[in-house]
């Protein structure tokens, strides 16, 4: 049973709990003409959180030179009041999954021109990356036992408390602080206006008039954590996550399939997961976005799921303004208000009936539909979400594919690699034609078209046609068309933006892309948290697999390196720094199964894999020191430690001291010689060492290992190692 | 006039394997002639606005003037503004 202790929130409705669930009540619409946007389009009604950047650096206590994005800003002031409401302590073991897409584009775009033309960014504008931004909002404000970033667009903020509710009853933590943190930005109030789905009025979901939508920002942050944790802590339960799912409509980047086939499965999949049926939900938040077609196809799935007996429902988006990546846990915040208080939000209407559960929809581009039931404090789940009954899969790596600056169809140069070379390391790519037809290729970039070769190779590989889930990793997201998208905003003064290379210029464009092209309509997910991106990819992955939700996963990591993301990234001190290894490009595809353990005669196991927040070495001594035991074979099957030290000297403390304290007896691996330095260079780590195992007859192990500033992981993988 | 548009139609939504030849004057743009979806509509909408100066504010009307090259074709001659 996952409780709800605590609630953090700005929006245009106000800034904290009592100022939202006032305005919220009484229904007064927090959107109004730009105030603080620095954009051309004042035509543009928008939701603004009602404080500048100084003003919420004030509120926080911080002075008006401390570096930070507004994302940032919104961010910390949330978590803040959901850490303080929830008095969570350093005791508990705790998580910190954050939701965003836009990141710390609001400083970036007022940056960009200066640095392309020679300038040194400010340390605000290195928080650029999603991954970036979550760290700063999660610096200083808890002790953390693990921190990742969720990237799936518009439903990333929902899909976080969906992972921290896995995450939970894993055992893994005790604790979450899930949600997600969005400010407005130039570049996507210009996508959005692109794509011609913003509503030049206040707009009104799901009425006949509907014009489109409005953007709006904010933070929502809810406190997960288990009955039995909640219970020690003697803590106030404000109400449960008592269902959910997330689902692909596998259909169209951004719009939604006639049917609403995947916001059906979202539905119905979050109310098996609850043990409730259609009549017991009180209430429906739609996502309601306003636009023609979501609520169009919102309805049309609404109605296959409840028939005739369709509960009242509302978007709150008419008065926050559709607040992106933020919205799945702002409003799954406004749902546990009104369970509380008795209120529907949105509807001027006294529920009829007392609310006990309530359903929360938040969908994404890319199709990407999450769905969570919440349920009223005297309302408990009466089961525990079900779990298939898997006796202890083991977890093997069937397949792999990869694209770098080595070959990308054969394996001989795992024997050799050549060390990479230059600023940045040529990537080798493969005839993309052989796999990716003309009319598919259209609209791809070199990173789509890798993404989806890299897919195609793995899934033949394994022999499967659809994966049961998709999970990748990206740094960086898809920069060909992001940057594309931004520079002809600032070139344009705002006058024209690509409507295609908007729609593809999310982070979750490479699941959704694969989703797309093999009718995947499981689980899909992607984590845009800098160096340990593949990391959290293969982390939730493994979550899955173990917890019997998934029985294959189809594993990715992409991220590329324009020659303009390069000056962007020298310019913010990431890369071009002395010593460090080549930057280079990383594209990497992994098809990971769930088997019984007589199956496993010469596979690869995934015997461990740990995620850490700023770990000690006692720590991460201690989790090595668990997964050799678990494999039951002595150190010296592992004969070497493949570790992403990218050659800086300043970076080595977090790899020297590690190796002579606690692998002793191991060879470290710096495999950024000859793969260079890439937030996804870790992925093509994991691809050597699944390869090199599988050509050595016997028992062997490899360990994988990544510190930095933003995080670490240990993995371990096996092969015919006795599990104990 | 119809052979230009081509042109600019096929670079728009980067059609890599047609020739303007093979777009017949009187074919439909979307459902079955080229594949095309409604991000593809809004490609045409800035390309019209872009060469012709011809502004649309509701994407829908695009339904209508993009049912073939000949329509579209037609309509930019009557409403061009540049």
């Amino acid at each position: 049973m996952i409780c709800i202790t605590g609630i953090g929130i700005v929006s245009a409705l106000g800034i904290g709990v009592d100022a939202n669930r006032s305005t919220l009540r009484d229904l007064r619409s927090g959107i109004a003409p730009v105030r603080f946007l620095d954009t051309v389009h004042r035509d543009l009604p928008v939701g603004e959180v009602p404080a500048s950047d100084n003003e919420l650096r004030s509120l926080l206590g911080l002075p008006d030179d401390w570096a930070a994005n507004r994302t940032v800003l919104l961010g910390k002031l949330a978590l803040r009041e959901a850490l303080s409401s929830a008095r969570v302590k350093d005791k508990v073991r705790t998580a910190f999954l954050n939701g965003t897409t836009v990141g710390g584009m609001d400083r970036t775009e007022q940056a960009l021109c200066d640095i392309l033309k020679g300038a040194k960014a400010a340390p605000d504008v290195a928080l650029h990356d999603c991954g970036a931004t979550t760290c700063a909002i999660a610096d200083g404000e808890n002790h953390w036992e693990l921190v990742s970033t969720l990237s799936t667009a518009c439903s990333s903020a929902a899909n976080a408390m969906i992972v921290g509710a896995e995450l939970i009853q894993s055992g893994r933590v005790d604790c979450v602080v899930a949600g997600g943190a969005e400010c407005l930005s130039r570049f996507h109030l210009n996508g959005f206006n692109a794509l011609m789905i913003l509503d030049h009025q206040r707009c009104r979901p799901f009425a006949d008039d509907r014009a489109g939508l409005n953007l709006g920002e904010g933070a929502a942050y809810l406190v997960l954590e288990s009955e039995k944790t909640a219970r020690a802590r003697k803590t106030q339960v404000l109400g449960y996550l008592s269902g959910w799912e997330n689902a692909c409509d596998a259909f169209h980047q951004t719009a939604s399939s006639p049917d609403g086939e995947g916001a059906y499965r979202a539905m119905t999949g979050a109310l098996r997961s609850a043990g409730l049926s259609p009549d017991d939900i009180a209430y429906i938040n739609a996502h309601g976005t306003g636009t023609p077609n979501n609520d169009e196809t919102e309805l049309a799935a609404m109605h296959r799921v409840f028939g005739s007996g369709l509960p009242p429902f509302a978007s709150t988006k008419w008065l926050t303004g559709h607040t992106t990546s933020a919205s799945g846990s702002i409003e799954a915040a406004f749902c546990i208000m009104g369970l509380n208080a008795g209120f529907m939000p949105g509807l001027s209407v006294k529920p009829a009936q007392s609310l006990r559960h309530v359903l929360c929809n938040s969908f994404g581009f890319g199709g990407n539909d999450t769905a969570v039931v919440l349920s009223a404090p005297d309302a408990p789940p009466a089961v525990t979400p079900s779990v298939a009954s898997v006796d202890r899969p083991v977890l093997v790596v069937e397949a792999a594919a990869q694209i770098s600056c080595q070959q990308p169809l054969s394996d001989a140069w795992l024997r050799t690699p050549d060390l990479c070379s230059g600023p940045v390391a040529r990537t080798v790519d493969p005839n993309f034609g052989e796999w990716i037809s003309p009319a598919e290729a259209r609209r791809m970039g070199l990173l789509l078209k890798r993404t989806l070769t890299n897919a195609r190779r793995t899934l033949g590989e394994a022999g499967i046609s659809v994966p049961d889930a998709i999970i990748t990793g990206t740094g960086l997201g898809n920069i060909e068309d992001s940057e594309q998208c931004l520079l002809s905003m600032l070139e344009n003064g705002e006058t024209s933006v690509s409507p295609t290379r908007f729609m593809l210029s999310t982070h979750n464009t490479f699941s959704s892309l694969i989703a797309i092209a093999t009718e995947a309509h499981g689980y899909n997910a992607t984590y845009s948290h800098r160096g340990l991106s593949f990391e959290s990819a293969l982390a939730d992955a493994c979550l899955r697999l173990r917890r019997g939700l998934a029985g294959n996963v189809l594993l990715n990591a992409v991220d590329g390196m324009t020659d303009n993301c390069y000056r962007f990234l020298c310019s913010t001190g990431e890369l071009g720094l002395p010593e460090q290894y080549p930057a280079s490009e990383a594209a990497a595809s992994f098809l990971l199964r769930a088997v019984s353990p007589d199956e496993i005669k010469d596979k690869i196991m995934i015997i461990g894999h740990r995620l850490f927040h700023q770990p000690t070495a006692y720590e991460l001594g201690e989790a090595v020191r668990d997964m050799v035991l678990e494999q039951g074979a002595p150190f010296e099957t592992i004969p070497v430690v493949f570790a992403a030290y990218s050659g800086v000297a300043e970076d080595f403390p977090y790899y020297g001291a590690i190796f002579s304290d606690i692998f002793q007896e191991l060879r470290p691996a710096y495999y950024s010689r000859f793969l260079g330095v890439s937030f996804s260079t870790p992925a093509l780590a994991f691809y050597m060492a699944f390869r090199q195992m599988q050509s050595i007859p016997g028992q062997v192990g490899i360990l994988l290992f990544n510190n930095s500033k933003s995080g670490a992981s240990l993995t371990l993988l096996g092969k015919n190692m006795v599990l104990l | 006039m119809k052979q230009q548009l081509k042109s600019q139609i096929i670079e728009a939504l980067n059609l890599v394997d047609l020739k303007p030849e093979d777009i017949q004057d009187d074919a439909p743009l979307f459902g079955e002639g080229l594949g095309l979806d409604s991000i593809d509509a809004l490609e045409l909408i800035m390309l019209m606005e872009k060469n012709y100066g011809i502004r649309l504010s509701n994407p829908a009307e695009g339904k209508a003037i993009f049912r073939s090259v000949g329509v579209m074709a037609e309509y930019i001659s009557q409403n061009h503004t540049k």
